[in-house]
């Protein structure tokens, strides 16, 4: 694995982590935390918990560090498991009635964060709306393939999947996207901007 | 081609997995149909729309939070491992100084008394399955049940004693390297 900006390797650093040197995991948290917190971010669409299941899958992945091989790429592996972290949560949410939800005078603000509103524009919000309503394994595809660039043999290991499959998924998420963005009162991609 | 198979096409056709063959087929098609043609610029419009949203910034403090929550994790850890070790060798240490010493009759005694102990708890479970009378063919097979567990109790007693054992040193262990009692998905 290469060295990335200048330091150890994340093979090296694996190591020297599963041996317990805590600040060499934090090298490997500083490294990956913003690409895990985009794909949780955009599997579970706000902030909050977003940050929970960073936080959670990297505790999972110090946990299970002994039972990884350093000499493979570490960012697949932390992608499973941020990407699983972030599916459980989103489920756990959706059973957990909100309590604030059903009072009149609710002070709970069911909009985006000050920061989520800086980086989210109307079009991004539309389409995390359209990819939240996904069903899990399409919007694990959905955003590895087009958030984070992922290839689809990359995302085949990740999910566990062959690469058909993966690809058969993707194809009828998109398609199901598309619909699904084309039915919104606001859609970002009307048809005429779409032909240009 | 007509546009069904077209459209069937298409998200092949964007993720370049067509065959060169289905791909002419495909290209010719797009250019006499002008439906087909705008339907996939839709579609390549819209996926170079997807592939070029912003990143999302994470929260200021994330990292350091993070960083907290992996230490804590470390701590624990570390504790759950002493502690693994000290209930796999204390535990059954501590168990068997108990009955050495606060059972009556130390080891004997307790060797005696959970036998009849044993035996009369097999006894009401064996009237409660099979009632009192004799009829039917529970009742038969009550004659067959031996009467008593006092000749097997020995071997019974010490097969759940080494089950426990090492199905609590398993468990133990299991803690010590995972951190948790319950099943985890990584």
């Amino acid at each position: 694995m290469v060295a990335e900006q200048g330091g150890p390797s994340d093979t090296v650093l694996i190591r020297q982590a599963a041996q317990g040197d805590t600040g060499a995991f934090d090298v490997l948290v500083e490294r990956h935390y913003r690409s895990l917190y985009s794909l949780a971010y955009r599997m579970l669409g706000n902030s909050d918990d977003a940050s929970d299941a960073v936080q959670e899958a990297f505790v999972k992945a110090y946990r299970a560090l002994k039972e990884f091989h350093p000499e493979k790429p570490l960012r697949p592996w932390l992608y499973k498991i941020c990407a699983n972290v972030s599916i459980d949560l989103g489920r756990a949410r959706s059973k957990a009635p909100d309590p604030l939800d059903d009072h009149e005078y609710s002070l709970g603000d069911t909009g985006p964060q000050p920061e989520e509103q800086a980086i989210m524009n109307d079009e991004s919000r539309q389409i995390h709306r359209a990819v939240a309503k996904l069903p899990d394994k399409y919007r694990e595809i959905v955003v590895l393939r087009h958030f984070h660039h992922m290839d689809i043999n990359e995302i085949a290991q990740i999910m566990n999947a062959p690469e058909g499959t993966v690809k058969s998924w993707l194809f009828r998420a998109r398609s199901i996207l598309r619909r699904e963005l084309a039915c919104l009162s606001n859609n970002p991609f009307p048809a005429e901007e779409l032909a240009k | 081609m007509t546009c069904q198979e077209a459209l069937q096409f298409l998200e092949p056709a964007l993720e370049k997995t067509l065959d060169d063959h289905s791909s002419t087929d495909f290209r010719q098609h797009l250019h006499e149909c002008p439906k087909c043609s705008s339907e996939y610029s839709q579609a390549m419009a819209f996926v170079a729309w997807l592939d070029g949203l912003p990143e999302p910034e994470p929260p200021v403090g994330l990292l350091d939070e993070i960083k907290v929550g992996v230490r804590s994790e470390a701590a624990r850890l570390t504790l759950a491992r002493r502690l693994g070790w000290a209930g796999s060798v204390g535990l059954p240490l501590l168990f068997a100084a108990f009955v050495y010493f606060f059972f009556p009759g130390g080891f004997a005694g307790f060797w005696r008394d959970s036998s009849m102990l044993a035996t009369s708890w097999y006894r009401a479970a064996l009237e409660f399955v099979t009632g009192s009378g004799q009829e039917g063919l529970i009742g038969r097979f009550k004659g067959i049940l031996p009467p008593t567990l006092a000749e097997y109790w020995q071997a019974t007693l010490f097969g759940m004693v080494l089950v426990l054992l090492v199905g609590g040193a398993w468990l133990v262990q299991r803690y010590r390297r995972t951190g948790a009692w319950g099943r985890s998905r990584v």
